[in-house]
C-alpha cells in the first residue's frame, strides 16, 4: 500500500512539475513573441519606403515538387508567375505521377525536353528528362522517377542555378510579395542561411486568378479550429524561438535556404516523414558543431495559403506523420543534445521538444488518465480534480487567445468584426475536446515511429479540385 | 493520510488563486482583443477619410497644379498622412516634388515634427527623418545627427538619409563616420542611400573610411567602394589585391573589381589563379573573365582542370564570359578536354547559355 501511494505522490509531483515548466515556457514563448511582433510590425510599413530592395534582391530558385497534381499543377504554377520579385525561375519536379502531371504541364506551358547535362551534386532517383518552356524563360520541369518529397526537393536543388532556393509545395499559394519579404533576412544579415514565412488556412478564402482575393474563416469547425492551432503555432511557436536563433522547424510548404548551406549538409534526408525539420535541425547540426556563424530565421508576414483537412481521418493521418516527423528528426540528430557547442538549440529547443512536444502526448494522456482515475480512487479530491482540470484547460485556452492577440496586434487578417467572436469560440473548442484528441493521433504517430510504420497519407481536398498529396 | 500535492491544502490554494489569476489573464485578454479589433475598425475607417481627403490633392500635386484648398493636419492623421504623402513623393519628378512639399508644410506637417521626434515611437520618428529629408527643412539637423547614433538600425538609416538630402557636403561625413562602426547597417539599404547622395560625393568619405578601417572591417566595407569613383576605388583595390593574404578582404576586392571597366592590371588577378584557396580562385577567374581577350583566355581555360569542382564551374562561366567566345568555340574546345568532370561542367554552361537565351 504504502509503494502504492508513494507511486502515487510521486506522479503528482511530476505532473505539477510538468504543468508548470511547460506552461512556464509557452508563457516565456509568448512574452518574446510580443516583444519581437511589436518591434517587427512598428518597422514593417515604414520599412516599405522606398522600395530599396528590389535591385538587391538576390535571385531564387522556387522549387515545386508534384506527385500526381494533375488537376492543379498549372493553376498553381501559372499563381508563381504572379510572384513579384526581380529575378527568379521556377522548377517543378514531377516525382514520377502516375496521372497526367507532365503532360499537363507540358501542354500548358509549351514544354520542349532540353539537352541538359544534369550534375547530380545531391544524389536523387533517376531524371528521366529536364524540359524547359518555350513560353517562359524562367521555368524548368525535371521529370524523375518516384522517390518522394526529399528525393524532388534535392533534384531541385541540384539543378538550380541560384543562390537562394525556396521550396513550396504544389498545392500552396503564395502571396505575391512573400517573396520580397521572406528574402529579406538573406540581404540584411548575410549569415542567414534559411527562413520561413508563416502557413495561414486557405479552406473558405475566395481565391480569384490563382490567388487568395478575400480572406474568409472556414466554414467547418475542424478547419477554424485549425486556424488558431496555426496561430498559436507559428505567432508564438516559431517566433518565439527565432530571436533565440533555435528555431527548430521550418514549414516544408514555404521555406527559403542559401543553396550552399543546403548542399554542405547534403540536401534533404530521403528516409523520413519530416524532412522538413530534419533538414534544419541538420543545419543547425552542422553550423554549430563547425563553429560557423548562422542564422534560421522566421518573418511572421510573408505568408502562404494552405489547405487544412476537415476530417478526422486525414487530420489524423496528419498529425500521426507530423509527430513520427517529430520523433525522427530529434532521434537523428540526438547528439547534438547537451552537446557544448550546440547553444541554445542543444541546451533549450531540442530538450524542449523531446519533453513537451514529442513525450506530451503520452504525458498528458496520462495525466488525464490519472486525475480521472485518481478521482474515482478518492485519492484526488473533488476540488483537487476540479481546480487542476480547469487550470489545465484555462492555461491552454489563455495560450491560444495570446496568439490571437498577436494576430490583432499585428496581422488581423480576418477583418470582419464577427471574425473574433468566431475565433474566440474556436479558441475555447481548441483547448477544449479538440486538442485532447489530437493527442489519440500523436500517440499513434509515436507508435509508427517506433514500430517504423505508416506513411504520408492521402489528401482529401475540401475546396479546390481533388489531387493525392505528396506520397512515398 | 496524505495522497501528494493533489490533496495539499496549500498546493490547492496556489492553484485556486492561479485559476484566478488565470480567469482574470483570460478576461484582460479577450477585453484587449476586442478593444483592438474596435481601435483597428476606428482606424480603418479614419484612414480610408484622411486618403479620400488627401489622394486627390496629392495626385493634383504629382501633376504639377497646386491644389485650391488644402486642408489642415489632424495629429492623429500624421502617421497615414505620411505613410501616403511619402508613397507620392518618392515617386515624384523634381518640380512635383516641391509641390508636395509645400502642400505639407501648409497643412501644418512642421508643427508635428518636433513633438513626434522627441516623443513619437520608432515608427513615427522613421516616418519624421524620411519626412524632413524631403522637406529639406534644416532646423532639424542635430534631431538627425542624433537619430543616426539611435540603437534601432532603421531609424539610424533613415536619419542618415535625411543628413544627405539636408547638407549633402556636410552630410556624407557624418554618415562616412558611421559606416564603420555600424555593422548592424544593411549595406545594400546603406549602399542606397549612399547612392542617392551621388557618386562624386561619396567616393572620398568612403575611400577615407576604408584607408583608415581595421582589416577585419574591411571586407563589410571594400563593396562600398562599388559605389564610389574609379579614380578613388581601383588604387584601393589594387592594394589590397597586391598585398592582402586575407581570404575575406580578398574576394570583396574580386567581387568588387568587375564594376570597375578601367582596371587593367590583369596580372594582379593571374596571379590569384594559383591561390591555394579554392574560393579565391574561382572568384579570381570570374573576375578575370571580365578584362581577358579572347587569345588570353588560355589562362581561364586551365582552370578547367582544377581540383575542385567549384573552380572547374566558375572557369567555364568566366570562358562563356569571353569577348568573341561563341558556343561553336566552346564546343571545339571541350572536345579537347580531357577530364570527364570538366567535360561534363562545360557542357552544364553550354546548356545553361543555351537556357538564359
Amino acid at each position: 500500500m504504502a509503494a502504492w501511494i508513494h507511486f502515487l505522490i510521486v506522479m503528482q509531483w511530476f505532473f505539477l512539475v510538468y504543468f508548470v515548466l511547460l506552461n512556464g515556457v509557452y508563457l516565456l514563448l509568448n512574452a518574446l513573441s510580443v516583444i519581437y511582433i511589436r518591434k517587427y510590425t512598428s518597422e514593417r510599413d515604414v520599412n516599405e519606403i522606398p522600395p530599396f530592395y528590389s535591385a538587391f534582391a538576390p535571385p531564387i530558385s522556387i522549387i515545386v515538387p508534384a506527385y500526381n497534381e494533375e488537376r492543379t499543377i498549372a493553376e498553381s504554377v501559372r499563381s508563381l508567375f504572379q510572384i513579384i520579385y526581380p529575378d527568379y525561375e521556377i522548377i517543378v519536379v514531377n516525382d514520377g505521377s502516375r496521372d497526367g502531371t507532365l503532360q499537363a504541364i507540358i501542354d500548358e506551358f509549351r514544354l520542349i525536353p532540353m539537352p541538359d547535362t544534369y550534375t547530380a551534386s545531391l544524389k536523387t532517383q533517376k531524371v528521366k528528362n529536364i524540359y524547359t518552356s518555350t513560353g517562359h524563360y524562367n521555368l524548368r520541369v525535371i521529370d524523375k522517377a518516384n522517390g518522394g518529397k526529399a528525393d524532388s526537393l534535392n533534384a531541385g536543388i541540384s539543378i538550380s542555378g541560384n543562390e537562394l532556393v525556396c521550396c513550396v509545395d504544389a498545392d500552396s499559394i503564395l502571396q505575391p510579395d512573400s517573396l520580397i519579404r521572406v528574402v529579406q533576412p538573406f540581404i540584411e544579415e548575410p549569415e542567414t542561411i534559411a527562413c520561413g514565412g508563416t502557413i495561414r488556412i486557405v479552406n473558405g478564402c475566395k481565391l480569384a486568378n490563382g490567388y487568395v482575393d478575400k480572406v474568409f474563416l472556414p466554414e467547418h469547425w475542424l478547419a477554424v479550429t485549425q486556424v488558431v492551432e496555426y496561430l498559436r503555432a507559428f505567432l508564438f511557436g516559431r517566433l518565439g524561438w527565432s530571436p533565440l536563433n533555435a528555431l527548430l522547424i521550418i514549414s516544408g510548404a514555404f521555406s527559403v535556404f542559401r543553396k550552399d548551406a543546403i548542399m554542405a549538409v547534403g540536401g534533404y534526408r530521403t528516409d523520413t516523414v519530416g524532412e522538413d525539420m530534419e533538414l534544419v535541425v541538420r543545419l543547425h547540426h552542422y553550423f554549430r558543431t563547425q563553429n560557423k556563424k548562422y542564422k534560421i530565421t522566421f518573418v511572421p508576414d510573408p505568408i502562404c495559403w494552405t489547405e487544412v483537412p476537415e476530417d478526422l481521418k486525414t487530420l489524423g493521418n496528419q498529425r500521426a506523420r507530423w509527430q513520427r516527423g517529430l520523433g525522427e528528426s530529434l532521434w537523428y540528430h540526438r547528439k547534438l543534445i547537451f552537446h557544448p557547442k550546440s547553444g541554445l538549440v542543444g541546451w533549450l529547443a531540442i530538450p524542449f521538444m523531446i519533453l513537451f512536444e514529442l513525450l506530451s502526448p503520452i504525458i498528458e494522456l496520462t495525466g488525464y488518465l490519472f486525475m480521472i482515475i485518481g478521482f474515482g480512487l478518492g485519492v484526488v479530491s473533488i476540488e483537487a480534480f476540479v481546480a487542476f482540470t480547469f487550470l489545465s484547460l484555462g492555461m491552454g485556452f489563455l495560450l491560444s487567445l495570446s496568439a490571437l492577440l498577436l494576430e490583432e496586434m499585428s496581422f488581423h487578417m480576418y477583418t470582419r468584426f464577427s471574425d473574433i467572436f468566431r475565433l474566440v469560440g474556436a479558441v475555447l473548442m481548441e483547448s477544449v475536446g479538440f486538442r485532447q484528441m489530437t493527442l489519440f493521433w500523436r500517440v499513434r504517430g509515436l507508435i509508427q515511429w517506433v514500430t517504423r510504420k505508416g506513411g504520408w497519407g492521402e489528401m482529401k481536398r475540401a475546396q479546390r479540385p481533388a489531387s493525392a498529396g505528396l506520397q512515398k | 493520510m496524505d495522497y501528494g500535492p493533489f490533496s495539499d491544502s496549500s498546493v490547492l490554494d496556489i492553484v485556486f488563486w492561479g485559476g484566478m489569476v488565470l480567469l482574470f489573464l483570460t478576461i484582460f485578454l479577450f477585453s484587449l482583443i476586442f478593444f483592438l479589433r474596435i481601435s483597428l475598425l476606428f482606424r480603418n475607417t479614419g484612414k480610408r477619410r484622411l486618403i479620400d481627403t488627401w489622394s486627390p490633392i496629392l495626385e493634383a500635386c504629382a501633376g504639377q497644379e497646386f491644389p485650391e484648398a488644402v486642408p489642415g493636419l489632424r495629429e492623429k492623421d500624421i502617421e497615414s498622412f505620411l505613410g501616403l504623402w511619402l508613397n507620392y513623393y518618392e515617386t515624384a519628378d523634381e518640380n512635383s516634388r516641391e509641390m508636395l512639399a509645400l502642400v505639407a508644410m501648409q497643412a501644418g506637417l512642421p508643427k508635428y515634427l518636433e513633438k513626434g521626434l522627441k516623443r513619437g515611437a520608432v515608427r513615427q520618428k522613421i516616418l519624421f527623418f524620411y519626412a524632413i529629408g524631403a522637406l529639406k527643412d534644416d532646423s532639424y539637423w542635430n534631431d538627425c545627427l542624433k537619430g543616426l547614433q539611435a540603437e534601432n538600425t532603421f531609424l539610424s538609416l533613415s536619419a542618415a538619409r535625411a543628413l544627405l538630402q539636408l547638407k549633402p557636403a556636410q552630410g556624407i561625413n557624418a554618415v562616412a563616420e558611421v559606416l564603420a562602426s555600424r555593422q548592424d547597417w544593411p549595406s545594400a539599404r546603406a549602399s542606397m542611400i549612399l547612392m542617392e547622395a551621388g557618386m562624386d560625393l561619396v567616393s572620398q568619405p568612403i575611400a577615407r573610411q576604408i584607408e583608415k578601417a581595421p582589416v577585419e572591417e574591411l571586407p563589410r566595407l571594400l563593396p562600398y567602394l562599388e559605389i564610389t569613383t574609379s579614380e578613388v576605388a581601383l588604387p584601393i583595390l589594387e592594394k589590397y589585391l597586391a598585398t592582402s593574404s586575407n581570404e575575406d578582404v580578398l574576394k570583396a576586392c574580386l567581387n568588387a573589381i568587375p564594376k570597375f571597366s578601367s582596371f587593367h592590371d590583369t596580372d594582379l588577378l593571374l596571379k590569384l589563379l594559383k591561390h591555394p584557396k579554392a574560393t579565391i580562385r574561382s572568384a579570381a577567374v570570374l573576375a578575370l573573365s571580365n578584362f581577358l581577350t579572347f587569345r588570353e583566355g588560355v589562362h581561364v581555360a586551365d582552370l578547367l582542370g582544377d581540383p575542385v569542382p567549384m573552380v572547374q564551374y566558375c572557369a567555364a562561366q568566366a570562358l562563356l564570359n569571353l569577348p568573341a567566345m561563341t558556343e561553336a568555340k566552346l564546343l571545339e574546345l571541350r572536345t579537347l578536354l580531357t577530364e570527364p568532370n570538366a567535360v561534363d561542367v562545360l557542357t552544364r554552361v553550354i546548356d545553361e547559355k543555351r537556357f538564359r537565351r
